[in-house]
């Protein structure tokens, strides 16, 4: 068996999240990177979903999609919202 | 600064190229378990011991890793959830605000509409019964206690920001029950593992942390319980703490995101 | 099959080939509105006519297909329930996204016609002129 329609959606996803990660670094605006970086946790969820681990997207969707993006909220919030060059 | 279009372009080609190709390479390596149909090494092992209730090493567990987190390296969990408080207890020492007037403990009513409100309301109890299933269900679906438990946390979040750090207060939330609720957990937690101890003490051999009976020890946890609607299956102890780990991780993330919600509705105003 | 299968499945089938065009035509829109807002409504048609809509005809297909057995009711079940959150979800979270967006003040409404939100916002309500005597009072 050869399931190259796990390997192509799993190729899609992947270079989607490296996509992410390029505009993420490259961003100056704090916020516009929490929501980079939650859009990225998007991507790898879906990875781990197709790498056949329920049990960690389960926590994984949940911690960095939800909890981390709302604690980097806070502490965006609390400092400086655009990073200095 | 602002690229050229044609330099993102090529970024863009490059990364998809690089990723086809190794996704591609691992496949034709065979080092991805794609197109293997046969277990090997520990997998065997596991996969084997763990499910079978006639195998002297089984869990009686049909999900394997929840088994092999409770089971098999129980109190390399315990430790693990126990760092996990200590962090909890770290930033409630930081942020935590005893002795002092709340003078802004957040209005919170003001940056949000009904829309929103009406919404949260109606989705928090799907939230907190799918993280209850989650856990409860953590020995036969995939899942377990931590999964179910921060998912739960998604639940007051949204209240948080829907509705502000007072609405919760004032429904019980508050920081001393929820630290007491983790504390409490943990113990139990504990307190279970140390049961086969107490047994080795009087009657014979057994574990730390021991689940059902080994082939050398007699002790076990109930793990099929008859009600008169049928057999529960709970699995011995991984059910016991599953849920002890939902409450745990439920109140110390609830509370950690508690105090960052007051730090965060007091404003700039030192 | 029975023939109420069959229009099960090709209702649920034309459902999902609506979803589909409905997020390319989404997807264009997000890329050729001229504004943040009309950008955002563009994404709401990705979300109701592309993801609710879709998820009810895969409940249909499920429902009609016999092959997957007893389990084709778990599978309809669970499509519509997800249908039913995104459909309580979607546009909750649009109406977020656009009065934040309004009150924090980062997109400039361009091409405007008319604002009410913005006239709106300029005279403080009962509730806001309480509040702002409140901390008025608190920070003497």
């Amino acid at each position: 068996m050869f399931p190259v329609l796990h390997l192509v959606m799993l190729a899609v996803v992947l270079g989607v999240s490296f996509i992410t990660i390029y505009l993420m670094v490259q961003e100056r605006d704090l916020l516009k990177m929490i929501v980079l970086s939650a859009a990225q946790s998007t991507f790898y969820a879906i990875a781990l979903y197709i790498l056949l681990v329920p049990d960690v997207v389960l926590a994984y969707i949940a911690v960095a999609v939800g909890i981390y993006t709302a604690l980097l909220m806070f502490a965006v919030k609390k400092t400086e919202r655009f990073e200095e060059a | 600064m602002r690229r050229s279009k044609s330099f993102l372009a090529i970024c863009l080609i490059t990364a998809i190229s690089i990723v086809l190709i190794l996704a591609f390479l691992l496949n034709i390596s065979g080092l991805t378990t794609y197109g293997v149909n046969e277990l090997t090494g520990l997998a065997k092992l596991f996969v084997l011991n763990i499910p079978d209730p006639t195998k002297p090493w089984s869990s009686h567990a049909f999900e394997i890793v929840t088994a092999i987190l409770w089971d098999q390296r129980g109190l390399d969990t315990y430790f693990e959830t126990s760092v996990l408080f200590l962090a909890i207890v770290a930033s409630v020492a930081l942020l935590s605000y005893y002795g002092r007037r709340h003078v802004h403990e957040g209005t919170g009513d003001g940056y949000t509409t009904m829309i929103v409100k009406v919404v949260t309301k109606l989705v928090v109890p799907i939230i907190a019964v799918v993280s209850a299933s989650i856990a409860i269900h953590g020995h036969l679906t995939p899942g377990g206690g931590f999964q179910g438990g921060s998912v739960f946390v998604v639940a007051p979040v949204l209240m948080l920001l829907a509705y502000g750090s007072r609405f919760l207060s004032s429904r019980g939330f508050n920081e001393l029950r929820l630290l007491a609720i983790r504390a409490l957990s943990v113990t139990l937690i504990f307190v279970v593992g140390l049961l086969p101890v107490l047994y080795l003490l009087t009657h014979g051999t057994a574990y730390l942390f021991q689940n059902t009976y080994k082939p050398d020890s007699a002790f076990t946890y109930p793990y099929l319980i008859p009600t008169p609607i049928g057999m529960i299956l709970t699995a011995g102890s991984i059910m016991i703490y599953n849920i002890l780990e939902f409450f745990a991780v439920a109140a110390g993330f609830t509370l950690a995101i508690l105090l960052l919600t007051r730090e965060f509705e007091r404003g700039d105003k030192k | 099959m029975t023939l109420l299968d069959i229009v099960l499945i090709v209702i649920g089938e034309i459902m999902i080939g609506i979803g589909a065009l409905a997020d390319l035509i989404a997807a264009i829109g997000i890329n050729r509105f001229p504004n943040f807002y009309l950008r955002l409504h563009a994404a709401t048609i990705g979300t109701i006519w592309g993801a609710f809509l879709p998820l009810i005809g895969a409940a249909f297909v499920a429902a009609g297909c016999e092959c997957l057995g007893e389990y084709r009711w778990f599978m309809a079940g669970g499509a519509l329930i997800t249908a039913f959150i995104i459909l309580i979800l979607g546009p909750a979270g649009s109406h977020a996204l656009a009065r934040g967006t309004h009150r924090s003040g980062i997109v400039p409404v361009e091409p405007k016609v008319v604002d009410h939100l913005e006239e709106d916002e300029s005279m403080p309500t009962s509730q806001e002129k309480q509040e702002i005597g409140e901390e008025g009072g608190e920070s003497q």
